[in-house]
């Protein structure tokens, strides 16, 4: 059991690239050295890894790589990142929920710098999230973007976007009108 | 619409023996029910005709419910503004749960929001919680009414209540702390309250007032740190010597519905038509004596609790066997003052107890 612990956790992304979870550069110490249980931390940010790690078991594995077919290397890379700074975060309690959705814009400073991408980087770390199932950065990911749109008007949202304003006049129509309610009594 | 014999019936008897106090919704923000549902048809529709949208822009590559999950995160201000971005986001937006629901039930604290300023410091979610609920968050008895800056259901009588709600004008802020107005705006949730009558004895306001609640002004100063601590004790203590006055809680509440998801339903308070009409029908004798009277006709109750009272009362009763099984009108048995809603015919003290 105490020998299958010290396995490393490989990841490969879809075009090709193998990644050692265990690899990122705070770990730089030598590998025989990190506690291997950190890959594991790293690694089981992710709720699919940590079921596909639980279903497997240790033997399952061996020294194979992960597939994640959806997430390019430049992208798994970014979220690796991620998951190791926050690999000694609790794990949120379903029923917590709730409370954490009251509050929003408040983004961690470190998760804001690490969400300062270009928009289609942002956008490709959101989807991973949602794919690998790490809630607390598809989290950030999404109020990232909702910082994005607020106190914009329309016209300045489809600017930072690239939108194209499709409506037709009727329904212009119906925008005008209801936008003269919310001034009027 | 319900399949369930048991609840067709409760449907029927609240629609025969129960009607909706709109006397009370007058006491705070509201607007006139003609233009709430021309703006519920704009708000909870897309369009009348679906078309595939050419997609284009960055955006394109998240999925539905992950759109949605970024809506959640946006203030209501914002959420309208993306929604008149085009017409994908148009149906993102509408196709929300939460969204549709307020948009059909809670139109009237939605025009406030808006016009209180509010709802650039809402969330979808913030308002969708207590849509839901049913009971008063102070007291515990139900609730119909939305008490704005800090987003929870109340009753009428904790509106009146000083005692629950503490607020500041803006001003007063100023004044103790020194910090300019505009810094002010960006640090708390600032409510502006619009001019029109409010209150118990629904008196006039005609110009704007900024107010922000004691907890969140509190919040901030705490939040600003350092040299500001002795000026949050100023504040605290501003607010304890002149506590805010029942028309500033009036002008910050508004009428709410409950809402019930499962069958996507709202209703609205629910009070006695039978005791109305005990009050001043010539068919009903009086049975007890007029002093007690009116507390029964200021009962404002939720679907059980009607249910229940519904059980006790020999004048709903009355109505209900007369209407024969909900088919038959009864309004000849009706007191003037359920038919118009509550509103005294007569117009006399609006709310006062003494008016009868």
């Amino acid at each position: 059991m105490s020998d299958a612990k010290l396995q490393k956790i490989l990841l490969q992304s879809n075009d090709g690239v193998t990644i050692d979870v265990g690899k990122s550069p705070p770990l730089d110490i030598g590998f025989w050295r990190t506690p291997p249980s950190l890959y594991r931390a790293v690694a089981e940010r992710s709720v699919l890894i940590r079921n596909m790690l639980e279903d497997l078991g240790d033997e399952g594995i061996g020294n194979q790589a992960i597939p994640i077919p959806n997430v390019n290397e430049a992208v798994l890379k970014k979220v690796i990142e991620w998951c190791d700074h926050h690999r000694n975060d609790p794990v949120q309690p379903a029923d917590e929920e709730a409370d954490t959705r009251k509050k929003t814009t408040d983004i961690e400073e470190w998760d804001q710098k690490f969400m300062q991408v270009d928009q289609e980087m942002l956008f490709e770390v959101i989807l991973a999230a949602n794919y690998l199932d790490i809630k607390p950065l598809l989290d950030v990911g999404c109020k990232t973007v909702a910082n994005m749109i607020k106190g914009k008007s329309p016209e300045e949202i489809r600017k930072t976007f690239n939108i194209t304003n499709d409506f037709t006049p009727e329904e212009e129509e119906h925008i005008r009108r209801e936008n003269e309610w919310a001034e009027d009594r | 619409m319900s399949s369930n014999p048991f609840e067709a019936e409760t449907e029927a008897i609240i629609r025969v023996t129960a009607y909706h106090r709109r006397d009370k919704d007058e006491k705070v923000i509201s607007f006139r029910p003609l233009k709430q549902e021309r703006i519920r048809d704009l708000l909870s529709t897309a369009f009348p005709e679906y078309r595939l949208s050419e997609q284009r822009g960055r955006l394109k590559v998240l999925p539905i419910e992950l759109l949605q999950k970024v809506c959640l995160e946006l203030d209501i201000e914002s959420l309208f503004r993306f929604r008149q971005v085009s017409f994908r986001y148009r149906q993102v937006v509408t196709g929300i749960f939460e969204y549709r629901a307020i948009a059909t039930y809670a139109t009237t604290a939605l025009l406030a929001l808006f016009r209180t300023d509010m709802a650039k410091c809402t969330t979808l979610l913030q308002l969708y919680q207590p849509l839901t609920e049913t009971w008063c968050v102070t007291c515990g008895k139900f609730g119909g009414f939305l008490f704005i800056p800090m987003a929870t259901r109340c009753c009428l009588d904790c509106i009146y209540d000083t005692r629950n709600f503490r607020m500041l004008t803006l001003h007063s802020i100023f004044k103790s702390t020194k910090i300019s107005l505009r810094k002010l705006r960006t640090l708390m949730p600032v409510l502006k309250t619009v001019p029109g009558w409010y209150g118990r004895y629904e008196a006039t306001r005609q110009k704007s007032v900024s107010y922000v609640t004691l907890s969140h002004a509190l919040e901030a100063m705490e939040s600003l740190k350092g040299r500001d601590a002795p000026e949050v004790l100023k504040v605290s203590k501003i607010t304890l010597m002149n506590p805010t006055r029942t028309q500033e809680n009036c002008e910050s509440s508004t009428s709410l519905p409950t809402f019930d998801p499962t069958t996507f339903t709202a209703y609205w308070g629910l009070s006695c038509r039978g005791c109305a009409a005990g009050m001043d029908h010539p068919m009903f004798p009086r049975i007890s004596d007029s002093r007690q009277l009116p507390a029964d006709i200021e009962k404002i109750y939720s679907k059980a609790e009607f249910m229940a009272h519904f059980q006790v009362c020999a004048m709903a009763r009355t109505l209900w066997a007369a209407s024969e099984g909900g088919t038959g009108d009864v309004s000849y048995l009706e007191s003037r003052f359920s038919i118009n809603g509550g509103f005294d015919p007569r117009r006399m003290v609006p709310d006062g107890a003494s008016a009868w």
